[in-house]
């Protein structure tokens, strides 16, 4: 009960004109920033911060929601539209997305992708109004061994998710482990193929191969696809609107990702990309047609897009209420609060109830407000597709630089993107798939850490893997996701069978 | 026409020499500084020279525009590199902490603290080392004497990787309390949210910032063994936080941070900078700023800084020889 | 050679590449002396082990349809590897000049590629208002540092 009179004062503050126009600003700001290759939420927020002086904690808390919310909103609308995201959590906007756009459906891919941000969003608020601080306790008993079995889980949903040839799914998966191992080994300090090169032992951001296959791994395919005039600009464009069917197929998939995309951001540094990894090769596996999907199936971009802003919100958790940034850009937010005088833990929600609870409903408000941003900006962004793409590919180019530059001001990453370019664009050649070696990157430094921890901690110990209820779950659920498509296959072959 | 575009070209001509020159005359600092934080946006590095900035903008000691550049990688190194090559600069101010030092020992980085200008001491953090409410280990003795009977027996975990800051603070107590095989005792690395790691159980002890885990202190959900100052800092329940020092372990580390210039700064520039920084620290937003930020003062001129940081070095080495990690 | 015939061979090359690097990197200090090389060394011979897979697969279906080892070139090739040369001048350039007068060169060329020499006009359009502005909206109102051009303002 006090949590909801907490709630009401919340949203009494955070409904006050002034802060809503806040919270507008922020997710407008968010949006372009987050639309712009390399620029993700976490620069969006700390290019604010310094707003945070002036404004005061509680608009300026507001304000940098909404940046944190609009940037995830904006990721997905570069991926959809020039195959490029704009921060890690929109990757997989682009597997159906972008598909989507070259069927001339783009209209209906950035709809359902501002409705499924918004419905993931208002689901993940009203979980965590309820259950933020048993959430947060509860994901304390993940250790490094259920960390490393989450990792392999994610890993071998996505590369069982690779079509027709196993074994260049696995090249591509070991091929993205490699890349991950380079850099500082942090178990032991030891240095791993950097080569002598200072800018390499931090490893190489997973960014830099992200925007290289996609964007520039885009750009050397359309050369074809220009001179032999498959490839035009759109001339037409609907309104940015779903149809019935739509609606109907991409509903349930929103619904299930959205509290699922919840769970893995509030674990500290699973992440949005993760979640909209693993929500989507979730509904690849429970749909009818999983042909259908990397083709442009709506439901594609739908699950991501609700898991990704639901972990956006999930995130927050660990940040309030003990203080533990789950991402880069918490951490950004934290460094805003410390500054701010407000120390995050589990103190906060008692000593500064007010600004806190403004604060989630600042993230109610954001999302409805977004998404009625969104819409009408969607529709003038789809115009970007009217440009010849004899001229857009160049601009792309140059937007896949200047992202690159801006991640970590490195020229090194220059020659990284155009070396991974040349990668993304053999592999596309060779039909190995993309998404196992970028899932790998992302999580392969990760993955061998948390078994390194782990093994450390049980003095050795193997068993320490299967040595908790949630190690052993994410085990079977490991199992299932490798066994259960063989299955499934089989079972629909007897059917088949059996009809004729 | 032809005179037209001909009396333009020249009077940009004229412009251009007038511009050159006027930077060239007058005043130190002329022209925009180049204040670079040498991690990324949001980090302590960050904050620290952004705070700085921004007091010395309020409080009216420096006039000219003062932007900040993040110049991130390879623990502050590649920008270490980068002022190597503009050894005589004298618009360029940076920051550093431990790491300045640590990452020339570790062999990340061919230059150190020898190779840069510094100018002042601000501002310290302390080490904490915090364990789960129901652990047994109520003092730093305590965790010492089991890592005495079973060097295997305690897990320490950080933030930091292996051979760098977390580890290294709770490797100068291991030592002081007498524990011979350094090398033994087992250090967990993790990347973030190693406070989330202690809570849940996974690891024994937990060595971290004080402004890490205050708040987890201060609702209970962690207890602090000891803080690494060599007085008590903080207010509150931080403030009762006992030193090692107090518990019969001889030894301190501070997390300092300062700011330095390039290695060949020029004198009178080196000359201002000692002289603004050492009033900075004494105007009344400067401690508002350590106020909230939780930073504890720990001003020092340049000379004394330099000699300071010698003196650390040696204590780093030692450390990280033991342990067999020493490349430098 | 087909093109999957050229990947495995070149997964194969990795895998042993990796495989011996991975053998030869230095030992831990503290903890397990070999336990950076593991986790490396187990990719290096997986990697191995699948472009073997993929070799003799692939070899077995060249087997089966005989004489139809066509090879797919991109004609786009060379356009394609200009596009990687202008690139790394790109960032060679990036630095030394200053993001506005680098990234005017990279697209004039990209462009050139693109859209043809005889469009040139519309070509030093596009690069010049990109690279202005996308300076000012980075460096200006987001404050993303980005290279200047040494004596000119921007």
């Amino acid at each position: 009960m006090e949590t909801l009179t907490f709630l009401f004062e919340g949203l009494s503050i955070a409904i006050q004109p002034l802060n809503l126009m806040w919270v507008t600003i922020g997710g407008i700001l968010g949006t372009l920033i987050g639309m712009l290759p390399g620029l993700g939420p976490a620069t969006g927020v700390a290019v604010l911060l310094p707003m945070t002086f002036v404004l005061g904690p509680q608009a300026s808390l507001i304000t940098m929601a909404g940046v944190y919310y609009g940037a995830m909103y904006g990721g997905s609308r570069s991926s959809i539209l020039i195959n490029t995201p704009g921060a890690g959590a929109a990757v997989a906007a682009t597997f159906d997305g972008y598909p989507m756009t070259l069927k001339g459906r783009a209209e209906a891919a950035l709809a359902i992708s501002a409705i499924a941000s918004f419905i993931g969003g208002i689901i993940a608020t009203i979980i965590m109004i309820a259950v933020a601080l048993p959430v947060a306790r509860f994901a304390l008993h993940f250790g490094p061994a259920e960390y490393f079995m989450l990792f392999v889980f994610a890993l071998s949903a996505t590369a069982s998710m690779s079509k027709g040839d196993t074994i260049k799914g696995f090249i591509a998966t070991v091929l993205g482990l490699m890349i991950s191992s380079i850099g500082i080994d942090g178990q032991s300090g030891v240095k791993r193929f950097t080569f002598g090169v200072l800018e390499l032992e931090a490893g190489i951001d997973f960014l830099v191969v992200i925007i290289a296959v996609y964007a520039l791994g885009e750009v050397f395919k359309s050369f074809r696809g220009i001179a032999e005039g498959t490839k035009k600009a759109q001339t037409k464009f609907g309104r940015i609107w779903i149809t019935r069917e739509d609606w109907r197929r991409s509903m349930w998939p929103i619904l299930r990702s959205a509290p699922f995309g919840f769970f893995i951001g509030a674990l500290p540094g699973a992440g949005g990309t993760m979640a909209a990894l693993l929500s989507y090769s979730n509904e690849r596996q429970l749909s009818k047609h999983p042909e259908e999907f990397g083709e442009g199936a709506i439901e594609g971009v739908a699950a991501p897009e609700s898991a990704n802003n639901a972990a956006s919100v999930g995130a927050m958790i660990p940040m309030l209420t003990l203080g533990i940034p789950g991402s880069g850009t918490t951490a950004v937010m934290m460094g805003a609060l410390l500054m701010l005088g407000l120390q995050p833990g589990p103190m906060l929600f008692q000593q500064q109830s007010t600004i806190v609870w403004t604060l989630i409903a600042s993230m109610f408000f954001g999302n409805i407000i977004l998404a009625f941003v969104n819409i009408p900006m969607a529709g003038a962004l789809v115009r970007v597709l009217a440009v010849p793409p004899k001229i857009l590919y160049p601009i792309v180019m140059g937007l896949a630089f200047v992202g690159t530059f801006a991640i970590s001001y490195s020229l090194v990453d220059f020659y990284l993107l155009i070396i991974f370019g040349i990668v993304g664009f053999f592999m596309a050649k060779a039909q190995i798939p993309t998404t196992p070696l970028i899932l790998a990157v992302i999580v392969g430094n990760s993955m061998e850490q948390s078994f390194r921890r782990a093994y450390t901690i049980a003095d050795g110990d193997l068993g320490i893997f299967f040595g908790s209820p949630l190690a052993i779950t994410l085990f079977v659920l490991t199992a299932l996701s490798i066994f259960g498509p063989m299955v499934a296959n089989a079972v629909r072959a007897r059917r088949a069978v059996q009809a004729a | 026409m032809k005179r037209l575009v001909m009396v333009v070209l020249v009077a940009l001509a004229a412009m251009g020499v007038a511009f050159a020159s006027g930077q060239g005359e007058g005043e130190y600092p002329r022209g925009a500084l180049d204040f670079v934080a040498p991690g990324g946006a949001g980090g302590g590095w960050d904050l620290t020279i952004r705070t700085t900035a921004r007091v010395l903008a309020e409080s009216g000691l420096v006039n000219a525009p003062m932007p900040v550049r993040n110049n991130p990688g390879a623990g502050g190194s590649v920008h270490l590199a980068s002022l190597q090559e503009k050894p005589e600069a004298d618009d360029i101010i940076t920051v550093y902490s431990p790491p300045l030092i640590l990452t020339q020992l570790a062999g990340t980085s061919e230059f150190g603290y020898e190779d840069v200008t510094p100018l002042a001491r601000l501002i310290a953090d302390y080490a904490v080392f915090v364990v789960k409410d129901d652990s047994p280990y109520r003092t730093m003795t305590d965790v010492m004497e089991a890592l005495q009977a079973d060097i295997k027996g305690v897990k320490i975990g950080g933030n930091s990787s292996a051979g760098s800051m977390d580890h290294l603070q709770f490797l100068i107590m291991a030592k002081a309390a007498g524990i011979t095989d350094l090398r033994e005792i087992d250090y967990v690395s993790f990347d973030e949210g190693g406070s989330a790691m202690v809570m849940g159980g996974h690891i024994d002890i937990f060595s971290t910032g004080l402004s890490e885990v205050r708040g987890l202190i201060e609702s209970g959900d962690l207890r602090a063994l000891a803080q690494s100052a060599p007085h008590r800092v903080g207010e509150g329940i931080v403030g009762a936080i006992p030193t090692a020092m107090e518990q019969g372990i001889d030894a301190t580390f501070v997390n300092w941070r300062g700011l330095f210039g390039p290695p060949a700064m020029p004198e009178y520039a080196v000359q201002f900078w000692r002289e603004t920084l050492a009033s900075m620290v004494e105007t009344p937003e400067w401690e508002e700023a350590r106020r909230t930020n939780g930073w504890d003062d720990a001003y020092m001129d340049g000379p004394e800084f330099n000699e300071f940081l010698s003196q650390v070095d040696q204590e780093y080495r030692g450390i990280l020889s033991e342990i067999g990690m020493l490349a430098n | 050679m087909t093109i999957t015939m050229i990947s495995g061979v070149m997964a194969l090359g990795i895998g042993i590449t990796f495989t011996i690097m991975a053998f030869r990197l230095p030992d831990a200090s503290i903890g397990i002396p070999f336990a950076p090389r593991v986790f490396p060394a187990g990719l290096g011979i997986l990697m191995t082990t699948l472009a073997i897979l993929q070799i003799a697969k692939e070899t077995i279906r060249i087997g089966q349809t005989e004489g139809s080892t066509t090879r797919d070139r991109d004609p786009y090739m060379r356009k394609i590897l200009l596009s990687c040369v202008f690139a790394f001048v790109y960032a060679m350039l990036f630095e030394r000049i200053g993001y506005v007068l680098s990234t005017i060169f990279f697209l004039e060329t990209e462009l050139w590629l693109f859209n043809g020499r005889e469009n040139w006009k519309t070509n030093t359009l596009v690069a010049v208002i990109f690279s202005v502005a996308v300076y000012v909206l980075f460096s200006q109102a987001l404050g993303v540092y980005l290279p200047r051009t040494p004596g000119i303002w921007i």
